[in-house]
């Protein structure tokens, strides 16, 4: 045999060892079988010969080599002959008793033990296919691992000083983990656990010694994607100051005004004087669309903001009632402001009425006398001061783009309190 | 009633004439399209669901179905009031649900063209504000037309829906 049992430091290599030999035994039987004669076998086969022959192919060997038979020292009869093996070779079975010789039966086939090598050999129905295969099997398994040690090897030798301080580095930090888990502080916990994993990626740190480009590579990912985030709103302000800038400038265009005064202030131009909460106000003719005494209440719509008083009917069309009041002193109205309004003065070319307590007298102002507003600021709708008159001109169209834009304020009060 | 309206309908094609349930809350008179409206309920005893929107008033029981009636002054941002003889429960069909919206009381069925609805101007934020279809100047006093089909949004249909 070529491999003692007693070098098998594991029964993978028994398993292989047996497996050689069943394959040289095999060989030299068929070489045994190439040269079919007598002395050919008994050359081969030698009758103190120790070593054991085992045969899968029993169908020559009994008809052809009818004396070593006797001299073999062992032969396991396969399931293919269905003869018993005792009856077909009686010689073997009288020299060389299961007790001795090591030859035994079993359910299987037969397993015959060489006591000097100490090797078994076990023959079962059609052993040699099987031994070849299973040769086959195992010189593949060989060079497979061949193939993998040196991998698994020096991934043993990388992995080992990472795996271990991690487990031990994780233990404490499970339980502060559990303890977290048990308040109810969402961020706390949140904080807690990065608290952790950066623990753990410092103590890996530490125990490796070669982390710290990871460590510092995901420093660095925060620090971009901060420095991204930051870019992105600052781009988000710079664009929303933009926008604002944009629209701010749109309004400034002073849509029909030039060289600093309403078109139709370029001569002398007229105006009616009314009277809202005690301030007086003046509004130029040519932009007047009527003026309507209210006679009823005007019908409120719900979901809309206070100083919107209604809709009323008036002359075949539907005016929406502003509580004028409420833009031109909207920081002297308090919560038991009671829009009692007798008048609304209809702006042309709108369906926006202004309410005011009395209607005044019309007058005749030159250019000169107003002192006109340099900008918008945040009564777009006042076009200037009368002093003579103490009343505040209103731009009247101005006033009726503002009602109609999407910007139109809800609550001026908090409107004008931004703008203090 | 429906030959009077065909007739009408067939005499101007282009200008159809609508019908409206008009009702009264908070001293104003609002109309809904008549196709959406079941039937006008007396006010019975509305059973209260814990755990309801605020704008739910209850339930109540319609030959063995139960409607959930809404609280229509909460819905438009008007002030609450008491119960009189006069409150009705309008029961409505919305998106193919069923439900009453209670009202201070029901007037009549009007006719309206649809070149006499006029759009309101719209300068208000709230959600109640999208609810406002147009007015109507009828009788000598304003109609404000309301759209049922706005009076509430998907998820608030699911959850009357879920009641």
């Amino acid at each position: 045999m070529a491999r003692d049992r007693q070098d098998f430091s594991t029964p993978q290599e028994a398993i292989e060892g047996y497996l050689e030999a069943l394959l040289q035994d095999v060989a030299e039987y068929d070489e045994a079988d190439n040269h079919p004669t007598a002395e050919a076998a008994e050359d081969s086969h030698p009758a103190d010969s120790s070593e054991p022959l085992s045969s899968s192919s029993a169908d020559s060997a009994p008809d052809e080599m009818p004396d070593s038979d006797a001299e073999l020292t062992g032969f396991s009869a396969e399931a293919e002959q269905p003869s018993d093996p005792q009856t077909e070779y009686p010689a073997a079975e009288a020299e060389h008793p299961a007790d001795d010789s090591g030859f035994t039966d079993t359910a299987d086939g037969a397993v015959f033990e060489n006591k000097e090598s100490g090797t078994r050999v076990f023959a079962p129905p059609s052993a040699r296919q099987y031994a070849r295969d299973a040769a086959a099997q195992i010189q593949q398994r060989r060079q497979a691992l061949q193939q993998a040690a040196p991998e698994i090897e020096t991934a043993l030798q990388d992995q080992p000083p990472v795996m271990m301080p991690e487990l031990k580095i994780a233990e404490p930090e499970v339980q502060t983990a559990t303890e977290t888990l048990q308040d109810t502080d969402v961020e706390s916990q949140v904080l807690e656990q990065t608290e952790i994993l950066t623990d753990t990626e410092i103590g890996i740190e530490e125990e490796i010694g070669i982390s710290e480009p990871d460590i510092l590579s995901d420093a660095e990912l925060a620090d971009q994607a901060l420095a991204e985030m930051t870019a992105a709103v600052e781009q988000e302000i710079a664009q929303d100051q933009q926008v604002a800038e944009e629209q701010q400038l749109a309004v400034q265009e002073n849509e029909g005004w030039t060289d600093g005064r309403p078109d139709w202030a370029q001569g002398r131009f007229e105006c009616l004087l009314f009277v809202v909460k005690g301030l007086k106000l003046a509004v130029p003719l040519a932009e007047l669309g009527g003026i309507h005494k209210l006679e009823k209440e005007p019908t409120p719509l719900f979901g809309q903001p206070g100083w919107f008083l209604g809709i009323v009917r008036t002359n075949g069309m539907n005016v929406g009632l502003v509580d004028t009041a409420q833009w031109v002193m909207s920081e002297h109205i308090s919560d038991d402001h009671r829009p009692d309004f007798r008048f609304a003065i209809r702006i042309h070319n709108s369906e926006w009425g202004l309410a005011c307590h009395e209607v005044a007298e019309a007058i005749s102002l030159d250019p000169s006398e107003v002192k006109w507003r340099t900008k918008l600021g945040r009564r777009p709708w006042l076009a200037g001061t009368v002093v003579d008159h103490m009343c505040a001109l209103i731009d009247v169209a101005a006033f009726a783009r503002l009602l109609d834009s999407d910007k139109v304020p809800v609550d001026l009060q908090a409107l004008m309190a931004d703008a203090e | 009633m429906a030959n009077v309206v065909q007739a009408k309908n067939a005499a101007g094609s282009d200008d159809p004439i609508l019908q409206y349930v008009t009702f009264r809350l908070a001293e104003e008179t609002y109309g809904i399209n008549v196709m959406q409206v079941q039937e006008v309920l007396r006010y019975s005893e509305i059973a209260p669901v814990p755990g309801a929107p605020s704008y739910v008033l209850g339930i109540i029981n319609l030959r063995g179905n139960v409607v959930t009636v809404i609280d229509t002054r909460q819905r438009f941002g008007l002030m609450t009031a008491d119960t009189t003889d006069a409150t009705r429960i309008v029961i409505i069909e919305v998106d193919q649900q069923v439900v009453g919206i209670m009202v201070d009381s029901v007037s009549e069925v009007v006719y309206l063209r649809q070149s006499e609805i006029e759009t309101t101007p719209n300068v208000g934020n709230e959600e109640s504000a999208k609810f406002i279809q147009g007015v109507c100047n009828k009788n000598n006093q304003l109609l404000i037309l309301v759209e049922l089909n706005k009076l509430m949004s998907d998820e608030e249909w699911a959850e009357v829906a879920a009641l």
